[in-house]
C-alpha cells in the first residue's frame, strides 16, 4: 500500500490548491456576482487572513508538506480561495430573496477567521512580550482615530470627494495609516520592510541615531494620508465626468492599499521586533 | 446607494461569523501542538499575574473582536 504522507508533497499541495482556486473562479465568473463596494469591503478580511496566516507561519512553523501553502504567495490564493468557497456556499443556502445581503455574511465569515488567526498572534506576543503587544494593539486605534480625523475633515471641507469615498474611502485611508505605522515602527525597531512587507532582516543602522521613532512614525503617516487624500480627490474629479472608471478605481484602490497594508502590518510586526 | 436591500438576519450574521471562527480554527490547527509549545509557562508569572494576563487578553481578544466585527458590518452595510 502507498504511503499517503509520501505522496503529499509541497508541489501536489501546490497544483491542487491551483486546481481548486480554478475551479472556484470559473464558478463564481459562470454565476456573474456584481462587483460592488459591499463586495469589495467583504473581501478585505479574507485578504488580511491571507497575511494572518502567514505572519502565524513566522511564529511557530507549520509542518512541512504545509507550510508551504503558509508561504507567499500562496498563503493569499488560500485564503481568497476558502472566500470564494464561502462565497459559493452562501450563494447555494441562502434564499434568492436575502441575497442582497450575502456581502454582509461573506464579510462577517471572513472577519471570524480572521479574529481566529490573529487570536494566536495575539496570545502568543502577550505572553511572551506584553510590552510588545500593547505597541502592536496602539497602531489600529491610532489609524481608526486618524482615518476618523481625516474623513470628517473630508467631509467638510471637500464634500464632494468626502460623499464620493464613503466607507470604501474610509477603509482606504485606514489601510494606508495602518500601512504607514506598520512600516515605521518595523523601521524604527530595526526591522527593514521590504515595499511588499517582505521583511528583509533585521542588522540594520537603528533610525534611533537618526531620529526619534515617533518623529519617523509621523513622517511616514503624513505622507500616506497626503497620498489618500489625493487619490480619493482625484477620483472624486474623474467621478463627475467618467463615474464607472472612477468607481471602479476606488475599489481597485481599496484593494490594492488592503492587500499591501495587511501584509506589512500583520507580517512584518506579527514576526516581533526582536 | 443601493436602492432596494433585504433585511439582514441577526442570526445568520452570527452563524456565519461562529463558521468562520471554526474554519479559521482548522486554519490554526495544524500548529496548536507546538504553538502552545512555544508559550512560556503560566506559573512563570506567579498567580496574580497569570490571572490578570488572561484577564487582559481575554478582553483584548473579545473586546477587539466584537469592536472589529462592529465596525467591518458598519462599513460593509454602509457602503
Amino acid at each position: 500500500m502507498t504511503d499517503l504522507s509520501a505522496l503529499l508533497t509541497p508541489g501536489v499541495l501546490v497544483d491542487a490548491l491551483l486546481a481548486v482556486a480554478l475551479a472556484v473562479g470559473l464558478l463564481i465568473r459562470i454565476q456573474g456576482p456584481t462587483l460592488d463596494r459591499r463586495v469589495v469591503l467583504a473581501s478585505l478580511p479574507w485578504v488580511a487572513a491571507g497575511a494572518a496566516l502567514h505572519a502565524l507561519d513566522g511564529v511557530v512553523a507549520y509542518p512541512s508538506p504545509l507550510s508551504v501553502l503558509v508561504g507567499l504567495p500562496w498563503a493569499y490564493l488560500l485564503a481568497v480561495t476558502l472566500g470564494g468557497l464561502v462565497w459559493l456556499l452562501l450563494t447555494a443556502v441562502l434564499d434568492p430573496a436575502v441575497r442582497s445581503v450575502r456581502p454582509r455574511y461573506f464579510g462577517v465569515t471572513g472577519l471570524g477567521v480572521l479574529l481566529a488567526l490573529t487570536t494566536a498572534l495575539v496570545v502568543h506576543h502577550g505572553l511572551a512580550a506584553p510590552a510588545f503587544l500593547a505597541v502592536w494593539l496602539s497602531a489600529p486605534i491610532v489609524a481608526a482615530f486618524v482615518t476618523y480625523v481625516l474623513m470628517f475633515g473630508l467631509g467638510v471641507w471637500m464634500p464632494d470627494s468626502g460623499y464620493f469615498a464613503g466607507s470604501a474611502g474610509a477603509a482606504l485611508v485606514f489601510a494606508l495609516a495602518i500601512d504607514g505605522i506598520g512600516t515605521a515602527l518595523a523601521l524604527a525597531f530595526r526591522r527593514v520592510v521590504s515595499p511588499l512587507g517582505l521583511p528583509l532582516g533585521t542588522n540594520v543602522p537603528p533610525l534611533s541615531g537618526i531620529a526619534h521613532p515617533l518623529a519617523v512614525v509621523v513622517a511616514i503617516v503624513w505622507l500616506r494620508l497626503i497620498l489618500a487624500v489625493a487619490v480619493l480627490g482625484g477620483l472624486a474629479a474623474l467621478d463627475r465626468r467618467r463615474p464607472t472608471v472612477a468607481e471602479r478605481g476606488l475599489e481597485l484602490a481599496t484593494v490594492a492599499t488592503g492587500v499591501v497594508a495587511a501584509n506589512t502590518f500583520l507580517v512584518a510586526l506579527g514576526g516581533g521586533f526582536a | 446607494m443601493n436602492a432596494r436591500r433585504a433585511h439582514p438576519s441577526v442570526r445568520t450574521t452570527a452563524a456565519a461569523f461562529l463558521f468562520g471562527l471554526l474554519l479559521g480554527t482548522a486554519l490554526v490547527a495544524p500548529v496548536i501542538p507546538p504553538f502552545l509549545a512555544t508559550l512560556p509557562s503560566p506559573t512563570s508569572f506567579g498567580p496574580i499575574g497569570t490571572v490578570l494576563l488572561v484577564g487582559v487578553l481575554s478582553i483584548v481578544v473579545i473586546g477587539g473582536g466584537l469592536v472589529t466585527v462592529y465596525f467591518g458590518l458598519f462599513l460593509v452595510d454602509d457602503a
